[in-house]
């Protein structure tokens, strides 16, 4: 079964940057749509490095970096809860 | 039976009806959320980051980008069927959330629709319509008793190509097409009931996925369905079997649709068939015990809901359908009496359930 889908970064040197997305989800508290993606790095003590972003459907999908406590608080209780319920 | 070992039968009842059961359930219930979150722990640690590196352009999915912000139908639709298509539209976008609209709306506007039928059709009359995604195409057969063209438009609200996999609801292409076309079956009886009349189609493919959606939710099983996400849905149902559980059920799910409209399989067949459906059962009174019984602990979960997913749940399974003198059924007699052990007789005993 097809399972991976990527996000990918043309970084300012033409290169390019694959991230796998792990969730999207949209939050029935603040009607964001979220993404949860990784580039699959672990760190020595066995964490994986994730990112999280809000994207914003339209023409051109756009990223937006979250800086609001609130969306974090969002995405920290997907982790957690691993569920639709944020 | 001895008068002595009748006395000694009857007072090991009365020690059993004098038993707490509550304050049992109630001990155990920490052991259980304890056992449960030590489960959760042993998963991989992660460490979020919401700054993400520079760059000159991001590309997303095909699913998660919106090629067109309107609805576009192709002119040379008739009239007759852009009321439809319409009138889909408008229902679909007043139910759904506009994450679930991108493949409709990327899909709609190369649609193409004809109502002459293929060929290959002509002998098979329980065929009314189909979907084809590489052409982006819905052929339907005029048909006097409903109109296939919603069930249809469900196909392509839900449907993407991407590295040459046809990802369709909950299909990924020839695999999980049981569970696909029996939602998709659901959804048009759920949201156009009124414009199809419900018919027969995919009867027991619909019982299994609404059995699928009591415990996955139906906002959830809705959006994992028109996201065309099939992995999503083996993800969240993983909670209750391993991955390899779910993989043979939904395989056993095709095989009933495979064979079921064939009326004249050999008898080794029936055998198979009459095994898939045994699976399938087994499959999804294994998920929903496990899922009862966390509801079951969750003090947030009210009485009436317990009752009511049960009785849903037996109510759904307890289906039978006769094909040429042959009964096929999901929960025989013995089957539901053993489950209504298990729940009442085990370690769910809770003051929810009496």
């Amino acid at each position: 079964m097809e399972d991976k889908k990527y996000i990918e970064f043309v970084l300012e040197d033409g290169s390019i940057k694959k991230y796998e997305i792990l969730f999207t989800f949209k939050s029935k508290k603040t009607h964001k749509h979220y993404v949860i993606f990784t580039d699959g790095q672990m760190t020595n003590k066995g964490v994986l490095n994730v990112m999280a972003a809000i994207y914003k459907i339209g023409n051109d999908s756009v990223l937006e970096e979250i800086t609001d406590e609130l969306d974090k608080e969002v995405i920290n209780n997907f982790l957690e809860e691993g569920c639709f319920n944020v | 039976m001895f008068e002595s070992e009748n006395n000694e039968v009857n007072n090991a009842i009365t020690i059993l009806q004098n038993i707490d059961l509550d304050t049992i359930a109630s001990i155990f219930r920490f052991a259980v959320i304890y056992y449960a979150s030590r489960k959760v722990t042993q998963g991989v640690a992660l460490q979020i980051e919401y700054h993400f590196p520079k760059c000159k352009k991001i590309k997303m999915p095909p699913e998660l980008v919106l090629e067109s912000g309107d609805f576009q139908v192709d002119d040379k639709i008739k009239e007759e069927d852009k009321a439809h298509i319409l009138n889909f539209i408008n229902t679909v976008c007043s139910n759904f959330s506009d994450d679930c609209l991108i493949l409709l709306c990327n899909n709609l506007k190369s649609l193409k629709l004809k109502d002459t039928y293929h060929q290959k059709h002509i002998f098979n009359p329980e065929v009314t319509g189909t979907y084809n995604l590489k052409k982006n195409a819905i052929i339907i057969r005029d048909c006097s008793l409903y109109n296939p063209i919603y069930h249809e438009l469900f196909h392509l609200s839900s449907s993407i190509i991407q590295d040459k996999t046809t990802f369709s609801g909950f299909s990924q292409d020839a695999f999980g097409k049981g569970l696909n076309e029996g939602y998709t079956q659901l959804l048009t009886e759920r949201y156009f009931a009124k414009e199809s009349v419900i018919d027969s189609s995919y009867p027991i493919q619909k019982r299994i996925v609404q059995v699928l959606e009591i415990i996955v939710g139906k906002d959830e099983m809705e959006q994992l369905y028109m996201q065309a996400n099939l992995k999503g849905l083996v993800d969240f149902l993983s909670k209750y079997a391993t991955e390899k559980e779910i993989l043979s059920f939904i395989s056993n799910v095709d095989f009933t649709m495979q064979y079921l409209p064939n009326h004249k399989f050999l008898l080794f067949k029936k055998y198979l068939l009459r095994k898939a459906f045994s699976s399938i059962s087994e499959f999804l009174i294994k998920i929903f015990i496990k899922y009862f019984a966390s509801l079951a602990i969750d003090s947030n979960v009210a009485e009436e809901e317990l009752h009511y997913k049960f009785m849903l749940f037996l109510s759904l399974l307890s289906i039978s359908v006769n094909i040429s003198g042959e009964e096929y059924v999901l929960l025989n007699e013995d089957t539901y009496y053993n489950i209504l052990h298990s729940i009442l007789d085990n370690n769910f005993k809770t003051n929810k359930i009496k």
